[in-house]
């Protein structure tokens, strides 16, 4: 059985979304202050990752890199409206892309997975 | 059979089988950025001369892929290679400062002449060395490959590369050259693009050499420059590139600038309002983006959300000494 990344259309399907999650990320009143003053280069190699993780590719991120990765960003407040806010954008963003609701679905729930270890919560 | 050998930092490694670059230098306890180890963060970015399978540069710009960089987590140690760390050089060559042309009160363009067969873009950077050892970095803002290296050097408060340079007089001095470094450049890819180019006070320089280049090379399509500076006078190059645009149709030339009264010939305003008001093909154009690193992080994001794929622009920040000893680029 294939996995969500192969049936979404695995990298080229990132290197499809990430420009579109990103401007979503960068236009978006609740959550641009956290990415509107870092360098885009930068910026859009982070948001490949995430997208890679959130699609069920293959990148080996761990809770302990979630945690240490966002610790300075819960520190300025990030909090459960934020995560719900880039999880929305991930949906938009596949929707405009016409990937089907249930793939959607899935890759929301991997996102979801990780809200913890990105809060800096335990477990 | 013999295992491949990887040299790095002037050591050499055998390797074991099927490990990668990365994995290899790691466990010779070399210390390389690294995160994801999956091709995507390209954090573990290194240089090679020797050729890298295409999967080990999977992501990066053409540019990138020409300059022969590529990520050390997907490239197998696979035969022989010679690696670098991607600011870093290998080589250092001797060049004679021929002049200096003090064009404001806050601006020098150095010329110096290299002897060696020096390869390099048009918009790529050197380390210059003096002969204490101090050391910073330019932009080139001549031709690629010619023997005659052209720097465009801003006095800064304190600055103790561009005070010398800018005060003493140099003609005849030898100094110490590295490099060339950097990934913001014309590939032969951009041809088929418009190109947009943005600078912000000596942010000109590397863009000044792409131009002369692009023309001299026919590049056919639109060239579009927006040199912006915090006055009138602070533009600098203004008749040059006047001259430039009346002899090529496809070249239009912007001066901007943000304080003082209005002059004829010049833009007055922010350039980052005229930017979001300018009408572009936004997938078929290529972005360069240099100078102040603030300047170069908000231009870049203006473009971006106006529509040009985050790969169609790249961008050289002219970092400040003091704030990252990686690389010191003061102008």
């Amino acid at each position: 059985m294939s996995t969500v990344y192969e049936k979404i259309g695995g990298e080229a399907a990132v290197d499809a979304a990430v420009d579109i999650f990103y401007r979503k990320v960068l236009s978006d009143d609740r959550i641009k202050s956290f990415f509107d003053d870092i360098d885009m280069d930068d910026q859009v190699a982070k948001q490949k990752a995430f997208l890679t993780y959130a699609f069920g590719g293959p990148a080996n991120y761990t809770g302990q890199s979630m945690r240490e990765g966002h610790a300075h960003l819960v520190k300025r407040g990030l909090n459960d409206m934020h995560v719900d806010a880039v999880i929305e954008l991930l949906g938009t963003t596949l929707q405009e892309l016409n990937v089907p609701q249930e793939l959607i679905n899935e890759v929301a729930g991997i996102a979801e997975s990780v809200r913890g270890q990105v809060l800096g919560r335990n477990g | 059979m013999r295992m491949p050998i990887l040299k790095y930092n002037d050591q050499s490694f055998e390797g074991i089988e099927s490990e990668t670059i990365l994995d290899c230098l790691i466990r010779n306890n070399q210390v390389v950025p690294n995160s994801c180890r999956s091709g995507v963060c390209q954090s573990c970015m290194l240089k090679t001369n020797s050729t890298p399978d295409l999967s080990s540069q999977k992501g990066l710009s053409p540019s990138k892929r020409e300059s022969g960089l590529f990520l050390s987590c997907q490239q197998k140690l696979n035969k022989d290679f010679e690696v670098f760390k991607p600011n870093e050089s290998s080589t250092m060559i001797e060049g004679e400062i021929l002049s200096q042309h003090r064009i404001s009160s806050s601006v020098v363009i150095v010329s110096i002449k290299v002897e060696t067969n020096f390869k390099y873009y048009a918009g790529q950077f050197v380390n210059i060395f003096r002969d204490d050892g101090l050391c910073r970095s330019y932009s080139l803002a001549s031709q690629s490959n010619d023997k005659i290296l052209q720097l465009h050097v801003r006095k800064v408060l304190n600055g103790e590369m561009s005070n010398w340079l800018y005060n003493s007089e140099l003609v005849g001095h030898k100094i110490k050259i590295s490099g060339p470094i950097g990934e913001c450049y014309l590939s032969q890819d951009m041809f088929n693009d418009d190109l947009l180019l943005l600078g912000v006070g000596t942010g000109l320089a590397p863009l000044f050499g792409i131009i002369k280049d692009a023309l001299s090379k026919g590049f056919e399509k639109k060239i579009t420059l927006f040199h912006g500076g915090l006055t009138c006078e602070g533009l600098y190059l203004v008749e040059d590139l006047k001259v430039l645009e009346e002899q090529y149709s496809q070249f239009n030339y912007n001066p901007i600038y943000l304080n003082g009264d209005e002059q004829a010939g010049f833009l007055k305003g922010n350039i980052l309002e005229l930017l979001k008001d300018l009408s572009l093909d936004k997938l078929h154009t290529s972005v360069m983006v240099c100078g102040d690193p603030e300047m170069v992080k908000r231009m870049k994001q203006t473009i971006f959300m106006k529509g040009v794929p985050s790969k169609k622009i790249l961008s050289d920040s002219f970092i400040a000494a003091t704030t990252n000893p990686g690389k010191i680029m003061i102008t």
